[in-house]
């Protein structure tokens, strides 16, 4: 009823008129087109459906995803990566190390040696070696006074007289070098008590000359070892007249 | 020829229902059938190509006379043209027969030209004469001078209407729509759709009566 009284209002004459207006048609080029894309578009499921479950799917695995990963991060131990580093701090410290290390071992061997074995006195190294075989194990300032106090109860043995110079002896070496002496001691022990024991006498050590005869007298015996170090320890108290014998070696 | 706030206001958006916001169709749900265009439409939705372009081929025609008596330029209407079948084809999935499907399509057409508007200014001087091709040649010499003179008056008004009256007459005349329907295409209220149409016919009539 509504559309009838709306025609009322129009004018028969302009839609008449209208009606006789060329009617163009739309362009075939356009028809194919837009029937090519329909037919396109259409063969498919349509763009909503495939939204519909691919988006949940797409959400759903890059959550996974990432808890995989943080649960992969979480379990891997710490220390996975530090083995990547210290190798090369291992490197930078091991030299400087090793050096100070040796030389401090040097330096104790040589005091070591250079303890003088008392005349005519029954030493003991078996005495010297649990002595140094605990101040090797304590390595504390507690066990370094411990090892005193047995020190001093070692004054009483007959290896007593060679004390008061090996306590002044390591009275003098720096503190810093204390636990090298002392893991140095524990090295001498590994090395055999043979070692340990001087091949010449403190009357033969009294001159250089007598000490450079003893030495002669050990390498005519075979006894090159002893005879080596005891060339050593005479370079060391001797340095200037052991330049002048290199002769002896 | 400046659009009113009305017809700008009611803009293109993404999906069927807002491509062009329409009534439920009241006579389809008393009726409890599905219009046949509506029915196509969905055919097409489920993957039926051949009910697309019957479709098509059922509204082509007449969309194509009416975006180009409304942007006159050819061009720009092939190219509006264009681009409202292939927002139909995208919103296929969306789109749900709450109204005639004519009323959809022209509502889409009508949003293209709005967008089109805005986009180029100078469309306005775009314009390119249409020759009168529909010479009955049945009429007496005289009646068909007579004829073609009041098309061509006809048709010279309808270019020179403002906008919006030219829209509401061709949506009238060429689309078949009701007041209420082109209401609903333009984004208007019924008086101001059917207030549209009566200035352009009066406007229309009045160059055809034109004395020479």
């Amino acid at each position: 009823m509504t559309k009838e009284r709306d025609r009322e209002d129009m004018d028969a004459l302009v839609s008449k008129t209208y009606r006789e207006l060329p009617t163009p048609r739309a362009p075939d080029h356009l028809n194919q087109t837009i029937l090519r894309m329909a037919e396109k578009k259409g063969r498919g499921r349509s763009d909503f459906l495939f939204a519909a479950w691919v988006k949940p799917v797409t959400l759903a695995a890059t959550i996974a995803l990432s808890l995989a990963i943080v649960l992969e991060l979480s379990e891997l131990p710490v220390t996975s990566v530090a083995p990547e580093v210290a190798p090369a701090a291992r490197e930078e410290l091991a030299p400087q190390e090793t050096d100070r290390l040796d030389q401090a071992e040097d330096r104790a061997r040589s005091k070591l040696e250079r303890v003088p074995t008392p005349a005519g006195a029954n030493y003991s190294p078996p005495a010297d070696k649990g002595l140094l075989e605990e101040l090797v194990l304590e390595d504390t300032d507690s066990a370094k006074s411990e090892a005193k106090g047995k020190i001093e109860s070692f004054a009483a043995s007959p290896s007593a007289a060679a004390l008061p110079a090996a306590r002044k002896r390591a009275a003098d070496m720096p503190d810093s070098n204390q636990p090298a002496a002392i893991s140095t001691v524990g090295f001498a022990m590994e090395i055999g008590e043979s070692e340990l024991s001087t091949a010449c006498d403190e009357r033969a050590r009294q001159s250089a000359d007598s000490w450079l005869a003893c030495i002669d007298q050990l390498r005519e015996s075979g006894a090159t070892l002893d005879a080596d170090r005891e060339y050593e320890a005479f370079m060391l108290e001797y340095p200037t007249t052991a330049a002048d014998s290199e002769s002896n070696k | 020829m400046a659009l009113s706030r009305e017809a700008m206001a009611h803009k293109l958006a993404p999906g069927s229902a807002a491509l062009c916001r329409t009534a439920p169709l009241a006579y389809a749900q008393r009726m409890g059938h599905i219009p046949e265009d509506s029915a196509l439409m969905l055919r097409y939705k489920d993957g039926d190509t051949a009910a697309f372009e019957t479709l098509y081929k059922r509204h082509n025609d007449a969309l194509y006379r009416y975006l180009l008596r409304l942007c006159r330029h050819r061009a720009t209407a092939e190219d509006i043209f264009q681009d409202v079948w292939g927002k139909i084809i995208k919103a296929r999935s969306s789109y749900r027969p709450t109204a005639k499907f004519t009323t959809f399509m022209y509502c889409v057409a009508h949003n293209c030209f709005i967008d089109h508007v805005r986009r180029n200014k100078r469309h306005a001087n775009n314009t390119e004469l249409e020759p009168d091709l529909h010479a009955d040649t049945s009429e007496s010499p005289d009646t068909i001078t007579e004829r073609s003179l009041a098309r061509e008056r006809l048709t010279l008004a309808l270019r020179d209407l403002p906008e919006e009256q030219r829209d509401a007459f061709l949506l009238y005349e060429e689309a078949g729509l009701s007041i209420d329907q082109i209401a609903s295409v333009t984004g208007s209220n019924r008086e101001t759709a059917k207030s549209r149409l009566r200035y352009a016919v009066n406007k229309l009539r009045a160059a055809i009566e034109e004395p020479q």
